[in-house]
């Protein structure tokens, strides 16, 4: 008997056609809410898991919204021919959708009664028990590690990078499929030391075969703009040289054995994010 | 040798021979202008044209091209149809009056922004009977012409008709005599030591030679002798009847036994036929000249889709078409790749990769919607599984079919206008004098609901529909005089039998389309009003009018709500999706009432062309925040200039759900612009084209660019020479293209980016 999902979740999109996040054609679902606040962030508007009012060309525009579990059931299911065909499926991603898990847990069962692939996009900045409750239904993890080094993480993302490393730690030994994304931005994460940091600590895990794809993130602004119709306030940022991103491809690559794809700006990862707000 | 080694002298030969023109035919107009007086009938006229052809027109042979084909006949390098002796007739002050008063009347009927009228005839987008010419040659049609004569009781216009298909006939058979002949000529001048003739081209002037008059006299019995066949015909009915024949039909379906068959007796190769394929498709583009502006593509073929007896069509030569496209990426011609639900992904695949890998335009047409739609209007199976596109994507079932179209587009969303009160008084008259409208423009103070508003766009679709197309009909009916076209009739089914022209409505079927646009800026509008005005009571109707008559001057927030607030079509809302699914199906009804000059009923169908940016020039401003003067919507394609992000290729090919195109035998596009980006891949996309056919989609282009090199064109074009996109239903080099075009591909384009 599976689970009836009543409960409500806490979102700020859905996009629909989304080629980027994970394999084939998706439907991402974007969840309201992160533990994170990173700097560079492009979807501020994900941030706080409560509702809030964007003025947008002379309109105000709330962001954020509960949506029933059927009822987003219901959208996800309409695109199921799109997913099929493509190899493709559905993404939850935010914000973190992992502050979420009790509401995707309902979902999941629906899902795969519809053979219908799933991924899940996070920072890792939850409890390990998240993971654990999940992971034997969530066909791909995207994970974004953004600083290896203790000190910058928190400097530039507000927490400790610790229960972050932790939890990638423990899906890799899990050899649960991940799609490793690294977001880079001039300033940030774009020296040598930080790749240098990186591939040390991928090293470091004997079951690293378990990623399988390797997505590197150059920072785009296309999300500036939104800081200013919340009210909020936001550093320039600049994306990194190209040199530095060919680097982290190439050594990071080298460590997994794996291709690694440089994303377009259309990624929708915590470089990016959807500019529709419903 | 390979098609590398004579394709840039090919090229040369051309463009040398098409930069020479225009060509002196005066000679042959003033043996036409002896023999012609206002009393010659358009059959004697067009009879009188054939003997001149034949007796004094020139041929002319590229050595480095191993078809031979090009008439000096005057006509223009980019034009189909029109001018030199084949146009003779239609360039007539009778034509040409009738022409005039027709645009004249027009006008003075309706307000500018409603229709687009080039003509009362259609002249292009018809296809040629390939199965008739290549199962008979002109000999055998020549045979049942005279059949006819012999055993029919006929009256002195249809005798008189019977007798110029002899005379066309024989015409072709006299041309393809001097084209053996010259090649014989050419060849005797090579032995001389001045000649610079290299052996490919004396191996093919030797071929023309032993062919030529043969062929497509008799017919064909080899891949060579059946492509040229092909290429004759169509050269034949656009130098001498005065019709734009565009497209070479279904190329893999009707040359594969002939490629079997010469493999077979140890003929031909793979390699030779796949020459001949890239050969061929070069030839469609340096026939043509893109640099001149508005050009557009000149050459359309059919591959895949079903046959007659709807078995799959995926042969190795639609193989061969597929890389010859992608191989020699030019713009023309356009591939219009037939799709349905019985073939396999990797025809999907690879049609996918062609659409990807061309600067040319390619098109999906959707066998599943389309050949059933033909059936519900009634025409056979096997002729309706025998369609091709006749022009971008004019769907016409070959050799059977005449579907006049393409050259009177009509703006939907100008009715909602109408209705609205917006039109001058010319369009109230016009209606009230014919008494379709008796309630027009309507006292908006009394449209007390939306139903009353939509039963007045519905009435008023239905009068002005009903009044165009009698208005059109009334003028039709001059065709046979003012351009018949005899030798292309007779490949057509009917025509002998009827002994009686197309234009005479000869064919097995004769129809008329309207070429609709518009469709999501009305259900749009309407999906707002019914919003802002009825639902939530925000304004009355009067005042949304007001502040259409006003452009949105100092009403910004209300435009913006309208534009980017509302639900509209494309965005895959219950609400939009029912809209847009009623309003289909009214509009079909409506359109399959009107009747054409031959007793037909219309053939329902949604076709733009570009005409959606000139209709939109003279549009005010509507209902769903478009601004007066800005584009309307493309054909049956959600609107492509909404300014967010509810609309993508998931929620487009999900609402086609809601939708029936069986009831639009002539065909629905939709256009999809996507972002250029490398996640779009052959994977993607075909899933995209796989799911629109099984959601019941009629024909979808795929379009992308990289805005940012498009707007740098516009600054520096000559950093762009060859920079190419697709518009709509073909492809034109950029920078040739007139400056407001330019704009809106760019606009439309960055509302993906």
């Amino acid at each position: 008997m599976t689970a009836v999902p009543p409960s409500q979740g806490r979102l700020f999109d859905i996009q629909r056609y989304s080629v980027s996040d994970g394999p084939g054609i998706r439907t991402t679902v974007f969840f309201k809410g992160c533990s994170l606040r990173c700097s560079w962030c492009h979807n501020p508007e994900a941030l706080l898991s409560k509702k809030q009012t964007m003025h947008c060309n002379g309109i105000d525009k709330q962001v954020g919204y509960d949506i029933d579990g059927l009822e987003l059931l219901k959208l996800l299911y309409r695109d199921k021919s799109l997913y099929q065909k493509s190899d493709g499926g559905v993404t939850f991603s935010g914000g973190e959708p992992m502050l979420q898990t009790d509401y995707i847990r309902s979902l999941l069962p629906y899902l795969k009664r519809e053979n219908i692939h799933v991924a899940i996009d996070t920072a890792g900045n939850v409890p390990s028990s998240a993971y654990q409750s999940l992971s034997d239904e969530v066909d791909l993890f995207l994970f974004d590690l953004k600083i290896i080094d203790p000190v910058k993480h928190r400097q530039h993302t507000g927490v400790s990078n610790k229960q972050i490393l932790k939890n990638f730690t423990q899906l890799v030994a899990r050899q649960q499929p991940i799609e490793l994304r690294l977001p880079v931005i001039k300033g940030i994460n774009d020296s040598e030391a930080d790749i240098k940091q990186l591939a040390s600590f991928l090293l470091s895990l004997p079951q690293r075969a378990s990623i399988t794809e390797l997505k590197v993130l150059p920072y785009h602004a296309m999300g500036r703009s939104k800081y200013q119709q919340l009210g909020m306030t936001t550093a320039i940022f600049e994306a990194p040289d190209t040199s530095i991103l060919a680097q982290y491809q190439q050594t990071i690559g080298q460590v997994l054995d794996i291709d690694p794809t440089l994303a377009s700006s259309q990624s929708n990862t915590c470089t990016g994010g959807p500019d529709g707000v419903r | 040798m390979g098609f590398d080694d004579f394709k840039q002298a090919m090229h040369n030969e051309m463009d040398a021979w098409y930069a020479s023109y225009p060509i002196d035919i005066s000679e042959m107009t003033s043996s036409l202008d002896a023999q012609i007086s206002e009393e010659t009938s358009g059959y004697a006229m067009r009879g009188h044209i054939y003997d001149v052809a034949a007796a004094q027109m020139g041929v002319k042979l590229f050595p480095h091209c191993p078809f031979y084909f090009e008439l000096a006949s005057g006509r223009e390098r980019n034009m189909w149809g029109m001018e030199g002796i084949g146009g003779y007739i239609k360039n007539s002050d009778g034509y040409q009056c009738l022409r005039h008063k027709y645009q004249s009347d027009t006008a003075q009927m309706w307000d500018k922004g409603l229709f687009i009228i080039n003509d009362f005839i259609d002249n292009d987008h018809h296809a040629m009977g390939v199965d008739i010419i290549l199962k008979k040659g002109f000999q055998g049609i020549l045979c049942d012409a005279k059949r006819a004569l012999r055993d029919l009781h006929l009256n002195d216009e249809q005798q008189t008709w019977l007798n110029t298909v002899i005379k066309g006939c024989l015409c072709a058979k006299a041309l393809g005599d001097k084209f053996a002949r010259h090649a014989e000529q050419l060849l005797t001048e090579s032995t001389s030591a001045r000649s610079s003739l290299t052996n490919t081209a004396i191996g093919f002037l030797n071929r023309i030679k032993d062919t030529a008059s043969r062929v497509p006299w008799q017919r064909p019995e080899t891949f060579y002798e059946a492509i040229n066949t092909l290429i004759m015909a169509r050269e034949l009915f656009n130098t001498l009847d005065g019709v734009g024949i565009c497209t070479y039909g279904r190329l893999d379906k009707v040359l594969l036994p002939y490629y079997r068959n010469d493999l077979k007796h140890g003929r031909i190769s793979y390699d030779e036929a796949y020459e001949l394929c890239l050969a061929l498709v070069s030839l469609t583009d340096f026939r043509w000249d893109y640099n001149q502006e508005q050009v557009e593509t000149s050459t359309t073929i059919t591959l895949g889709g079903l046959d007659s007896e709807g078995e799959v069509v995926d042969n190795i030569v639609t193989e061969m078409f597929f890389d010859a496209v992608v191989e020699c990426n030019t713009l023309s011609p356009k591939v219009n790749i037939r799709v349905s639900s019985r073939h396999n992904k990797r025809f999907f695949e690879s049609a996918v990769h062609v659409s990807r890998n061309t600067r040319s335009s390619v098109s999906f047409l959707n066998d599943d919607a389309i050949v059933t739609a033909m059936v519900n209007a009634k025409m056979e199976r096997h002729h309706a599984l025998n369609y091709v596109a006749g022009g971008c994507q004019e769907v016409v079932a070959e050799g059977a079919q005449v579907s006049s179209r393409a050259c009177w587009y009509l703006n939907l969303s100008r009715i909602l206008s109408i209705v609205l009160g917006q039109d001058s008084a010319r369009t109230y008259q016009t209606l009230a004098v014919n008494q379709r409208g008796a309630i027009m423009p309507p006292d908006l103070n009394a449209i007390t609901s939306f139903e009353l508003l939509y039963q007045h766009v519905i009435v008023t679709l239905k009068a002005v529909s009903i009044e165009f197309a009698n208005h059109l009909a009334n003028y039709q009916r001059h065709w046979k005089q003012v351009n018949p076209a005899p030798l292309y009739s007779a490949t057509l089914e009917g025509c002998l039998t009827n002994a009686a022209d197309m234009s005479a409505g000869g064919a097995r079927y004769t129809s008329t389309t309207y070429a609709t646009g518009a469709f999501a800026t009305l259900v749009d509008s309407l999906l707002a009003i019914k919003e802002v005005v009825f639902d939530s009571k925000q304004l009355p109707l009067t005042e949304l009018v007001e502040a259409l008559n006003n452009n949105f001057d100092n009403q910004q927030p209300l435009q913006q709500q309208l534009l980017t607030e509302l639900p509209y079509y494309g965005d895959d809302s219950d609400k939009s999706n029912i809209m847009a699914a009623r309003l289909l199906k009214d509009i079909e009804q409506i359109q399959r009432t009107c009747q054409n000059f031959a007793g037909s009923n219309y053939h329902p169908a949604f076709f733009s062309y570009h005409t959606n940016i000139y209709l939109g020039m003279d549009t005010p401003a509507t209902a769903d925040g478009r601004p007066a003067g800005r584009p309307v919507s493309r054909s049956a394609s959600p609107s492509d200039y909404k300014g967010n992000s509810r609309r993508n290729p998931a929620t487009d090919v999900h609402s086609l759900k809601y939708l029936d195109f069986k009831g639009y035998p002539g065909a629905a596009v939709q256009y999809m612009t996507l972002p250029v980006a490398k996640e779009q891949s052959d994977k993607i996309l075909t899933a995209v084209v796989q799911t629109f056919v099984e959601n019941g989609g009629s024909i979808v282009e795929l379009q992308f660019n990289d805005v940012e090199a498009l707007k740098d064109a516009q600054q520096h074009p000559e950093k762009y020479p060859n920079l190419s996109v697709r518009v709509c239903g073909f492809s034109a080099k950029f920078t040739a293209l007139d400056k407001t075009v330019q704009q809106e591909v760019i606009e439309r384009l960055s509302q993906v980016a």
